[in-house]
């Protein structure tokens, strides 16, 4: 089995009297595409930033493609930090280059690569074009292939689809998938919990600097997937007060998701006593669910509300 | 290395290539270039309107002498003959008026009023005492609500004591002819020193002249300060625009934030050094094409070079470091005050220096650390120069303060560029510098 790509070993930060990370292990396998889930402020971006060694761990280890030396990989990682911009006054293909100089590529290596992409992504007309002149879309790609451009290992995405037209977000959303079919390793880091879901296969959540979650998509889910029944019935969700064997009731409008502790035949019995049952499912929890019941509503609101 | 050079590479052509390179570099000759003209035109635009001028004379005696020195001038000083043989006016008409008190008011307070009034530009008020060998406390006064206008009073000042001083030789029995031939001066000319050669001949003495003296040490200072006061606060515009756009963290993930502010400063060394080729060359070409090329030895040349050079890493770090600890650019223009003030010191002290260029002010601002770079300049344009080992502790205090502000400095970028929200005291920049 290769070395993971990413090795957290007890590793803490503290800014002040705030610990943003707290005693966390954590192993990145190579060739995962792994998200990095939790609200803001979770500490996700701390860990980041510990990856690329951009803040230095108070305590632990990092190894990051079994180099632990300050920025020894860092040619080698690829970064799209979630807040990103780019020198406007500069053509598209200039500032790519530059970017590419920075990772240790050659010109003509870089010239070659540039236009791939850019081509790829359709922009290709836009290389000569000043990024000012850029759409909001067409610089979010072009800040994409300044991370990918230099065949990264490791690619590390924070927020990549924010503010993207769907059109766009496929797009990149097949490009991130071609990068991992290639050999690279992804860490993509989302407060979109849905949309972790649908295109990372581990998961690894912090919540207040303490790892509360970390596996593959398919191993959590089923750690928290037999409880969870999806209801949809005449009387809404007034009917569902005081069923047996119920622990959380969570109402989505139309539908209600429910938390048993008992088997979900006993609940579908209960329920067809008091109302007309029109749905009745065994689901997955979303990772979502999965999220509220570890941290708790209150935890949920505050995402929303960030 | 590659990277810091990439960086200073892409921060210079972004630079050079721009508009406002050009521009910046036209502007400033321009600039220079029109104050000068703008001045030696209005040399010869001498405001003519006619000055009255009322004269008190309690003594009695000098009036008839001001009368009449002010129609000599009036008839023969203010006129010039232009290239046709014609006569033009060069310098205004001063009109003297005698006041006789008549109402019993002071007279002071009746010719203030008429001052204000705009009849008059001013007014003499002669003692009783003017002519005595021990006269009272106000002998002579001139009274006037403008006193930047001096032609007037330095006339007045020169018909009374030439009035008063013939009288004086008229009572002592000496001619005027025999006092003019003994008070006449003997005039003195600065020279430098004579050297003797090996062989035995003598290198004479060169005349001083005060291009050389003043000149060209004030200006090599204003041109080294124009370039730091250009390139720095850019510097920490920069960074802070980067921090800003979110540009910094996509940098800081490829490089280190030291091989980032150094790229900066040097690609911004590089900015200057062109701007000095560019000045520095125009001087050299215009100095040689002229005749003149003592006023500026070319040993002064390669001192200018290396004395920006450090005074662009010592500010350019600083500044750059203020940039990076800034979120708003109104909190950086706060945090650039004190910096500035500390990057006018030399020009506070600038006279002192250039009249003594070795003496204790000069020698101990030479030592100031932030200081350095410019009064050593100015020491080596001015004459003579600073002594043998001021030439080799000059620069390594340059060397010293430019370590220990690149040191400083890197310490509050590394954290500052990443920072977000409040712009951090004083004691917490200090902090970061302390760090770990």
């Amino acid at each position: 089995m290769p070395p993971p790509t990413v090795r957290l070993s007890n590793v803490t930060k503290t800014f002040g009297a705030h610990t943003a990370v707290r005693n966390l292990d954590l192993e990145v396998p190579q060739g995962s595409l792994y998200g990095f889930i939790g609200p803001n402020g979770s500490g996700k971006t701390t860990t980041i930033r510990m990856i690329l060694h951009i803040l230095a761990p108070d305590e632990g280890t990092v190894e990051v493609l079994g180099e632990r030396g300050i920025r020894a990989a860092n040619d080698r990682i690829g970064y799209l930090p979630e807040e990103r911009g780019l020198y406007k006054k500069m053509s598209v293909r200039r500032l790519l280059l530059y970017y590419a100089s920075l990772k240790g590529m050659g010109r003509a290596e870089a010239l070659g690569e540039i236009d791939r992409w850019l081509e790829r992504l359709e922009l290709g007309e836009w290389r000569d074009k000043k990024v000012e002149s850029l759409s909001k879309g067409m610089s979010q790609k072009i800040q994409f292939i300044s991370t990918v451009l230099s065949r990264p290992e490791l690619i590390i995405l924070d927020e990549p689809f924010s503010g993207l037209d769907p059109v766009n977000l496929e797009v990149m959303r097949r490009a991130i998938l071609d990068l991992r079919s290639d050999g690279s390793t992804v860490i993509f880091s989302t407060h979109d919990m849905t949309v972790a879901e649908q295109i990372c296969d581990h998961v690894f959540m912090i919540y207040r600097g303490d790892k509360v979650l970390d596996g593959t998509l398919e191993d959590v889910q089923a750690r928290y997937g037999q409880d969870t029944v999806r209801v949809r019935t005449d009387g809404g969700a007034a009917v569902l007060e005081g069923l047996p064997h119920v622990e959380q009731v969570l109402d989505l409008g139309r539908y209600q998701e429910l938390r048993l502790t008992g088997s979900p035949q006993e609940l579908l019995m209960a329920l067809t006593q008091r109302t007309r049952v029109r749905h009745f499912e065994e689901t997955r929890p979303t990772l979502h669910d999965i999220f509220i019941r570890i941290a708790g509503p209150e935890a949920a609101e505050k995402e929303v509300v960030a | 290395m590659n990277k810091v050079l990439a960086i200073a590479r892409a921060e210079y052509t972004q630079a050079v290539r721009s508009k406002a390179f050009l521009i910046g570099i036209l502007a400033m000759p321009i600039l220079m270039g029109a104050g000068i003209a703008f001045q030696i035109v209005m040399e010869d635009r001498v405001d003519l309107s006619e000055r009255r001028c009322a004269v008190f004379d309690a003594s009695g005696q000098l009036w008839p002498a001001l009368e009449a020195a002010a129609e000599r001038r009036n008839a023969e000083e203010i006129w010039e003959l232009d290239d046709n043989g014609e006569r033009s006016q060069t310098r205004p008409e001063f009109v003297l008026e005698r006041f006789v008190p008549s109402d019993g008011k002071r007279a002071d307070v009746v010719l203030s009023e008429r001052v204000r009034a705009g009849e008059l530009q001013g007014f003499v008020l002669l003692d009783a005492t003017v002519l005595d060998e021990e006269p009272g406390e106000r002998p002579f006064a001139y009274h006037t609500n403008e006193p930047t206008f001096t032609e007037l009073p330095n006339w007045l000042g020169r018909a009374v004591n030439d009035e008063v001083q013939q009288r004086r030789l008229q009572e002592a029995d000496v001619a005027p002819e025999i006092y003019s031939r003994l008070s006449r001066r003997v005039p003195l000319s600065t020279w430098g020193l004579l050297k003797e050669r090996e062989d035995g001949t003598v290198e004479e003495a060169e005349e001083e002249n005060d291009l050389r003296t003043f000149a060209v040490p004030f200006g090599g200072l204003m041109l080294l300060f124009l370039i730091v006061m250009t390139a720095a606060p850019q510097l920490m515009n920069q960074v802070l625009e980067e921090k800003m756009q979110r540009i910094a963290e996509v940098l800081v993930s490829a490089v280190s934030p030291f091989q980032l502010m150094l790229g900066k400063l040097l690609g911004s060394v590089c900015i200057s050094l062109t701007l000095a080729a560019i000045y520095l060359g125009g001087v050299f070409w215009a100095t040689h094409h002229y005749g003149v090329s003592d006023l500026v030895p070319a040993s002064t040349y390669p001192w200018f070079i290396g004395l920006m050079v450090f005074a662009l890493l010592m500010y350019g770090s600083l500044f750059s470091a203020l940039g990076s600890a800034c979120s708003e650019l109104r909190d950086a223009q706060s945090l650039m005050m004190p910096a500035m003030i500390v990057l006018m010191v030399p020009m506070f002290a600038l006279s002192a220096i250039i009249e003594s260029p070795n003496g204790s002010i000069a020698v101990g601002l030479t030592y100031f650390p932030t200081a350095t770079p410019m009064v050593l300049l100015l020491r080596v344009l001015a004459p003579p120069g600073p002594p043998a080992w001021e030439y080799i502790a000059g620069p390594l205090m340059c060397l010293a303060t430019t370590g220990v502000l690149l040191w400083a400095s890197s310490k509050i970028f590394r954290i500052g560029i990443l920072a977000q929200g409040q712009t951090p005291s004083f004691r917490t920049l200090l902090g970061w510098i302390v760090s770990r």
